[in-house]
């Protein structure tokens, strides 16, 4: 099993080693806005992930604000 | 070769009419079931189809106390033990107790109540909720192979985990089972257990000592075709993560269902791999998965499913959550309270929050990292922690474990990598060139820098272990998962190779005040700037 994983946050690549989590592909701010609830991290399929899910090699995640928020968290980033 | 010599002697016992047989050598554990002869399960004419229900549960990571959700002047609970409990029950009576009640696996670490007990907890709500099997996660292994027998003496159902094996004899691991087999409702459902095959790479070597993690979908493609004969249903209890379970439906035939975890993910309408079905029911006990299924005893396989809202939002307000469950959680956290107040030794200095440069706090955490690293086959040379991960100051005096919570309550972990000079140097000009708080705080080693200077050569100065600092030389470096994941813009970190993960950070410095009280940590010249 390789060490590192290859993952897309909002369709930019990036890799990191196995055993990370969410949390720490989606950087910080990202990370403070979900906890707030003001955005939420997607799959490809739409489907939820929690900040401490693992990541998987392949994997394509979203950070998706809230409806009525000031639009999508990682466009400042 | 003798992995398919077993497989060849399960099928002659099939054949031979055995209900229930070990997928492992004979004189291996034997698999855990309720299976009975299917004289004493099938009425005379039994219905044509049959309505069953697999309800489960993921990475609960033991989160047994529900989160109080504010919405204006009302609240409600949003997970917790008892009110998963509380709807199993209820799902139980509404399926007439046809359900297979199921837990994919990284059940215990991750808060404080559950890791005190070492799970304890977790498991005790587990019997009382009628839970018939658990996978083993990687964060299973968290607290060793004697802790995980406890655990498993504890449990009144299974552990389930076909791929991992002991190396001396091949045999699966001794605190589980390769599968189950159980009738629900007359219908014969085969569970499979699979752990995370990468669990080695990222637990503590002597917490997985001895074992060995075998691929998933080899070990599902040698247990598959037999559990296929004997059950009239196959279920694959899988803590591999959602992308290792889609290969998995889509390399190895016969699976009907995949109860996954790991990746947290929730999958509200049920996802289709081939003729696999893959759930998975997010994390934290926040919800609780529902499939329905409807078997054709004619036509042998599943007519219908459920395929949208499989998952249940767990809050308390719809079902009345368990008692026993609510008084044992009780019980659980007031003893954890506990811990939290107990002082674990007395600082002689005031432990100021960190925000720039060297701190006696920051050296103190520091310390403690490299501390933990020094046992072993590859001691750290240096220890670097973030200043901005620093949190709340200790006055003199006593510290409990609840005080240095507040100082580092970001839950990370330890986390040594391999860099070289040039990648530390890189490191600590992005140290010095961000925010004044993203400055590293950092043991075994100095530093000096210069904002002054040009960008790239405002790191003056650099030593590891007392030399200056060798930009070929490759250092072993104690730092945290947070900053290995390119944290607070440290990409460089993510350069690094032959990662090899701790302790929670927090539990270390704890340990290291227990053992060291009283403390007087300094600022002693590590980092030097202007």
């Amino acid at each position: 099993m390789s060490e590192k994983v290859k993952v897309w946050v909002d369709g930019k690549e990036d890799t990191f080693f196995l055993g990370l989590r969410v949390r720490h592909a989606i950087g910080y701010r990202a990370v403070k806005a979900v906890e707030q609830g003001r955005a939420r991290v997607q799959d490809a399929d739409g489907n939820g992930v929690d900040l401490d899910g693992a990541l998987y090699d392949g994997e394509r995640l979203f950070v998706v604000h809230r409806k009525g928020g000031p639009g999508p968290v990682n466009a400042s980033f | 070769m003798r992995r398919n010599l077993l497989a060849w002697l399960v099928l002659l016992a099939l054949a031979l009419g055995v209900v229930v047989a070990g997928c492992q050598a004979p004189s291996g554990p034997e698999p855990t079931g309720t299976a009975m002869p299917l004289a004493a399960t099938a009425s005379p004419t039994p219905p044509k189809t049959e309505t069953i229900a697999i309800l489960h549960t993921n990475d609960m990571h033991g989160y047994v106390e529900p989160e109080l959700i504010r919405v204006g002047e009302k609240s409600f609970e949003s997970g917790g033990a008892a009110n998963i409990a509380g709807h199993i029950a209820a799902f139980r009576k509404e399926y007439g107790g046809k359900v297979l009640v199921l837990d994919a696996g990284d059940t215990w670490q991750g808060t404080f109540v559950s890791n005190k007990s070492r799970g304890a907890v977790v498991t005790e709500m587990m019997n009382i909720a009628g839970y018939d099997a658990q996978a083993l996660g990687n964060h299973d292994f968290d607290w060793g192979q004697e802790v995980l027998k406890e655990r498993a003496t504890q449990a009144r159902f299974p552990f389930l985990a076909a791929n991992i094996v002991e190396e001396s004899s091949g045999k699966v691991y001794s605190g589980g089972k390769p599968y189950l087999v159980k009738s629900v409702g007359g219908v014969k459902v085969a569970v499979l257990g699979l752990g995370y095959p990468g669990t080695p790479a990222i637990n503590k070597a002597a917490n997985v000592k001895g074992l060995k993690f075998l691929p998933g979908p080899e070990t599902a493609a040698q247990y598959v075709p037999a559990l296929r004969k004997e059950a009239d249903l196959v279920v694959v209890l899988s803590h591999l993560g959602l992308g290792d379970d889609e290969k998995l439906a889509a390399s190895v035939e016969g699976i009907d269902v995949i109860v996954g975890g790991h990746s947290h993910t929730e999958i509200r309408n049920t996802k289709r791999v081939g003729n696999t079905i893959i759930v998975q029911a997010g994390s934290k006990a926040k919800f609780l998965g529902r499939l329905e299924l409807v078997y054709d005893r004619e036509a042998r396989k599943i007519t219908r499913h459920t395929t949208s809202d499989e998952l249940l939002s767990v809050v308390s307000g719809k079902i009345a959550p368990d008692p026993q469950v609510a008084a044992l959680v009780t019980k659980y956290a007031k003893e954890a309270q506990a811990i939290m107040d107990r002082p674990l030794g007395e600082t002689l200095v005031d432990l100021e929050q960190c925000y720039e440069g060297e701190c006696p706090l920051g050296n103190l955490i520091a310390d403690a990292m490299l501390a933990a690293r020094q046992a072993g086959p590859r001691p750290a040379d240096a220890a670097m922690h973030n200043n901005a991960g620093i949190r709340s100051r200790i006055p003199k005096g006593p510290v409990t474990y609840g005080q240095l919570y507040a100082v580092l309550p970001f839950d990370n972990v330890l986390a040594a990598v391999d860099l070289t000079g040039e990648q530390v140097l890189r490191i600590l000009e992005k140290t010095v060139g961000g925010s004044r708080t993203s400055n590293m705080v950092v043991a075994g080693m100095t530093y000096t820098f210069d904002r002054s200077k040009p960008v790239g050569e405002r790191i003056v100065t650099v030593t590891i272990g007392g030399q200056p600092l060798d930009a070929k030389k490759l250092y072993r470096i104690q730092t945290i998962d947070y900053l290995v994941g390119g944290g607070d813009g440290q990409d460089t970190f993510k350069e690094g190779k032959d990662i090899a993960y701790g302790d929670p950070t927090v539990d270390v410095v704890a340990e290291y005040i227990q053992k060291h009280s009283p403390v007087s940590p300094k600022v002693e010249g590590r980092i030097v700037g202007r």
